[in-house]
């Protein structure tokens, strides 16, 4: 399937792209790392975390790996992920770039 | 996911998990748990709970709702399954709109289908882990005991010797004195015999069980699971130590594995220690001598009958071989039923449980029937948007359908909740009355969350459904012409509302006469009185063991007094075999006599309490002397033995206290007392016991080293700042190695003697209010409706002069017709409920017209109360405004 029919993401899965783009975590580190950057507005619980990371195993945009924390399951992302996570930045730098004068012209 | 054991929150985050789909559940289900555990612990530290929770609970429905429709193939990412499923899904979601929309509607449908699925689970729960469950032992269905009180040794071997059982076991439990391993403390200690561990599926965590060979030793123990990890930090090195108990070096040869229940027929609910049995002691041969609990287990194809009939003959048989041991008064022997173990492990709490279970049951139905109004009352409200839908092309079935869905969507949302509140009433009631169950590990489980889904869903269908058929079978071109007033819906709907409420009423009087029952009851016993001045006295029971000689023991005692005597503030001291309220709700100890004879003639159906005490008890605890006096240090050794009676005992011996001085009890060659005074009757076996007929006698006079002694003392005025930690200490002065498990006052007892009263009580009126305030809620409902459904005939009345007050009466009146029917078949169920409880009843009959009369009473108020409030509201009808609104 191609990347761009997936676009746009919901702002959860970029997180989720964004943050495992930056190295492996297991679940508890990846909502604590989304936590941290509270001003995007998302905010994870595990039941819907799981769920979320079981589609994107599934789309093989991110995969499982042997973490440092022994017996956990760590999630690191995959090519195809970081395809798609590239592609919906850029439509969003695009759209933002398409945007912003509007506003900053006031 | 089991083993670790998480806090109270993440527990209830994975039983909620357990809603996920199996497939969903293996494979992401720990992961999920661990991720919350740590969130939760990162949450508490940082102060943000609150937050967590809300965000983490409140978005599990969803995800779980989510999970399930992916499953089943209806979310809108996967086109699998055929277009009824896929229907199905359509109309959930549209449920969940709709519903969305008038949520006070759907959050209190959901409230009320969770309190009530809630409280049956929490209570079903029990009766299936307790009376459901088969044992957790290796052929649990064929182990039996034999009932009728402990066995000797010389019985045993020959039950050994019947056919048709593969194995006996016996064992028995007691207190003993763990030292040298930091503060003495006092254990439990179980010895067994030989193949015990095998018969009940004992399995070792480290080190051994026990062997046959260690029955020739026999000081060697087995320390249960949690012993090992409190005391022993769980150190693999323990296996191979000696360990002092009761003063003699025991050998630690294994320890048990967590899972073992300990058999609760045989030892005590939580064995620290368990010890081979010692076969060589003398006791043990001696028939009189009965103190082992017994199990066994049937062969293949053998019956109980078949059993029976041997043990009948041996019991013939035993009364021949020993007739002072084996024979009862009448000079027959005991019969000994053989019974499941099953069967009698659980005795003790059927009655209550069921008790219990049917009580929830009526809670659970007043909240369904309430469930059935507030769906009926929406429907008749849809009648319109129903027909409108119809009359665009809409099947029934499909309308039926929609309607359907949405109860299904409560009926899950409000298991949820009911098991969420399982698990808090689980908590509670386990936290509150620990010691009721004779079985332990409680908890909820896979199984009772099904039980609950499956519970609320059947109660949303069936309290649902009939309200569809009724809002969806409404004729066509009446539902259309459409005024508000053609919609209320014909006579058959509130004839249907008025039953509900009719019921409700009914089912919630008999709750609130059980509560009113309970208390009642409680009542009674609390104006009972102790018979002596509670306050300022403080005891501390005591266990010392290793003393060899009755002296050594009264030596060791009296140091302790002196001791206590010494601390300032303590009036005095004394020491007693026990103290009053030490055993309540029937329990006995220690020491009595059932064979009473005076001057040659013997009393027939006495029982002669002996209570072994010091000469300082009745000073201690105030309890007045009616006549003589007590021994004295000088006259304690005189024989006969000196003794104060109890005036109970004196009136029922010699007719009066006056009458009962200076006379002898007992035949000359058995223990002889002299009464040398009479003492003001106690409730030594708790205030809901009747008086006993006791004898106070020196304590010098116990004539065998029973390892209990139970300290009292009364200090002046109030109770210091850390009293208990002074007293502790005193007794340590004098004996070092001395367990005190706890230090009480004696009105701590008396509390904890009615305990299991108030528990009851407090349940069942927490029951009782809820059914009562759910009744008023359903009459207030349906009046309420009616009210604003005859809006225009109210108005036209106060039109044409009627008075306010009269509209305002009418209310009320049908108000108080309904819940008038319904109190009268509330009463007759009371009756016949209260039958069933008289055993938990005290001074009260269970059909007590006060308590009857009064919850009718109580009822009728509120159905006043829920009456008048729409009443009021007919009332105020505007007669300009209900005639425009047309």
């Amino acid at each position: 399937m191609d990347v761009q029919d997936h676009l746009p993401l919901a702002p959860r899965d970029l997180m989720i792209l964004a943050v495992l783009a930056e190295g492996a975590l297991h679940g508890y580190g990846l909502i604590k790392a989304v936590e941290d950057r509270s001003r995007s507005g998302v905010l994870l619980d595990p039941a819907n975390l799981y769920r979320v990371l079981r589609r994107m195993s599934g789309l093989g945009w991110i995969r499982e790996t042997d973490g440092d924390a022994p017996r956990r399951r760590t999630y690191e992302i995959a090519p195809h992920g970081s395809a798609v996570l590239g592609a919906e930045l850029a439509r969003l730098e695009h759209l933002l770039a398409q945007a912003r004068p509007a506003v900053a012209n006031g | 996911m089991s083993g670790r054991r998480f806090p109270f929150v993440p527990r209830l985050y994975s039983a909620a998990l357990r809603l996920l789909p199996p497939s969903v559940r293996r494979e992401d289900v720990d992961e999920m748990v661990l991720t919350f555990a740590e969130l939760w612990a990162d949450a508490a530290m940082r102060g943000r709970r609150l937050v967590v929770a809300a965000r983490t609970f409140g978005r599990l429905p969803a995800a779980i709702a989510l999970e399930w429709l992916d499953v089943l193939g209806m979310s809108k990412t996967k086109t699998t399954g055929g277009w009824e499923m896929r229907a199905w899904g359509r109309n959930l979601r549209l449920a969940v709109r709709t519903l969305r929309k008038s949520a006070a509607f759907a959050g209190t449908v959901v409230f009320l289908i969770g309190l009530g699925v809630g409280a049956v689970t929490t209570i079903f729960t029990l009766v299936d882990h307790v009376l459901l469950r088969p044992l957790p032992y290796p052929a649990a269905d064929r182990l039996v005991t034999v009932l009728n009180g402990s066995h000797s040794g010389v019985l045993f071997r020959a039950f050994e010797e019947l056919d048709g059982v593969e194995e006996w076991v016996a064992g028995n439990s007691a207190d003993a004195n763990l030292t040298g391993e930091g503060d003495p403390i006092r254990i439990q200690q179980a010895v067994v015999t030989d193949g015990f561990f095998a018969l009940f599926g004992g399995r070792p965590e480290i080190g051994r069980l026990l062997v046959t060979d260690d029955f020739e030793a026999t000081d060697v123990v087995v320390l249960s699971h949690a012993l090992w990890q409190t005391i022993f930090a769980a150190a693999d090195d323990v296996v191979g130590r000696t360990i002092r108990i009761d003063g003699v070096p025991h050998a630690v040869v294994g320890v048990l594995a967590e899972d073992f229940e300990p058999p609760q027929s045989i030892v005590a609910a939580t064995v620290d220690v368990w010890s081979p049995i010692d076969w060589h002691r003398e006791e043990m041969t001696e028939p009189g001598y009965r103190m082992l609990e017994v199990a066994g287990r049937l062969a293949v194809g053998t019956s109980q009958a078949e059993v029976q009939a041997q043990l009948d003959a041996l019991t013939v048989h035993m009364g021949e071989l020993y007739p002072d041991e084996m024979l009862n008064r009448e000079g027959e022997p005991d019969p000994m039923p053989l019974a499941g173990l099953q069967d009698a492990t659980v005795q003790r709490v059927r009655t209550g449980l069921n008790l219990l279970f049917g009580a929830v049951g009526l809670l659970l139905l007043v909240a369904c029937l309430n469930v059935a109004h507030l769906v009926l009352a929406r429907g008749l409200g849809r009648v319109r948007e129903m027909a409108v839908r119809r009359a665009l092309g809409a099947g029934p079935g499909g309308l039926i359908q929609q309607l359907m869905a949405e109860n299904l969507v409560l009926g899950a949302a409000g298991g949820l909740l009911g098991l969420g509140f399982a698990y808090g009433g689980l908590q509670a009631f386990m936290s509150l009355n620990p010691d009721v169950l004779p079985r332990s590990g409680v908890g909820l489980d896979l199984r009772l969350a099904i039980f609950a889904i499956g519970m609320s869903g059947a109660t949303a269908i069936l309290f649902g459904l009939f309200p569809a058929l009724q809002t969806v079978g409404k004729d066509l071109t009446r539902g259309l012409k459409g005024t508000s007033r053609n919609a209320t819906g014909g006579k058959g709907t509130s004839r249907l509302r008025g039953l509900l409420v009719v019921a409700e009423v009914a089912i919630s009087l008999v709750l609130v006469a059980e509560a009113g029952l309970l208390l009642k009851s409680f009542a009674q016993v609390q104006t009972h009185q102790a018979g002596f001045e509670t306050r300022g006295v403080w005891t501390i029971p005591l266990t010392p063991t290793g003393l060899e000689t009755p002296e050594a023991y009264r030596e060791a005692m009296d140091q302790i007094v002196v001791s206590l005597k010494s601390l300032p503030g303590i009036q005095s001291a004394t020491y007693g075999l026990t103290q009053p309220f030490e055993f309540t709700g029937g329990g006995r100890c220690c020491w009595s006599q059932s064979r009473v004879e005076v001057e040659g003639e013997e009393h027939e159906g006495l029982r002669l309490m002996l209570q072994p005490v010091t000469d300082t008890y009745f000073e201690t605890l105030r309890v007045p002397l009616l006549a003589g006096s007590t021994w004295s240090a000088t006259t304690e050794t005189e024989r006969p033995v000196p003794a104060v009676l109890s005036e109970r005992l004196a009136v029922e011996l010699f007719g009066s206290a006056a009458l009962a001085m200076d006379r002898v009890i007992g035949a000359p060659d058995r223990l002889q007392l002299h009464v040398v005074g009479v003492a003001a009757d106690v409730r030594h076996y708790g205030l809901d016991q009747e008086y006993p007929t006791s004898a106070y006698v020196p304590i010098s006079v116990v004539p065998f080293t029973i390892p209990k002694a139970h300290m009292a003392v009364r200090i002046r005025g109030e109770a210091p700042e850390g009293l208990a930690r002074t007293l502790r200490e005193a007794v340590w002065r004098a004996s070092p190695e001395m367990p005190v498990p706890s230090v009480r006052s004696m009105e701590e007892w008396v509390h904890d003697s009615v305990s299991g009263r108030r528990f009851d009580s407090a349940l069942f009126s927490a029951f009782g209010l809820i059914a009562l305030v759910l009744a008023a809620a359903g009459l207030y409902g349906t009046l309420l409706y009616n009210v604003r459904q005859q809006g225009r005939e109210l108005g036209i009345r106060i039109a044409l002069g009627a008075a306010r007050s009269r509209v305002e009466w009418d209310v009320v009146i049908a108000g108080l017709r309904m819940a008038g029917l319904g109190a009268l078949f509330g009463l007759v169920g009371a009756g016949w409920v209260g039958s069933f409880m008289e055993s938990r009843l005290f001074g009260v009959d269970s059909t007590d017209p006060t308590v009857l009369l009064g919850s009718a009473l109580v009822l009728l108020l509120a159905a006043a109360l829920a009456s008048w409030l729409p009443a009021r509201r007919a009332g105020r009808t505007d007669p300009l405004e209900a005639l425009k609104a047309e």
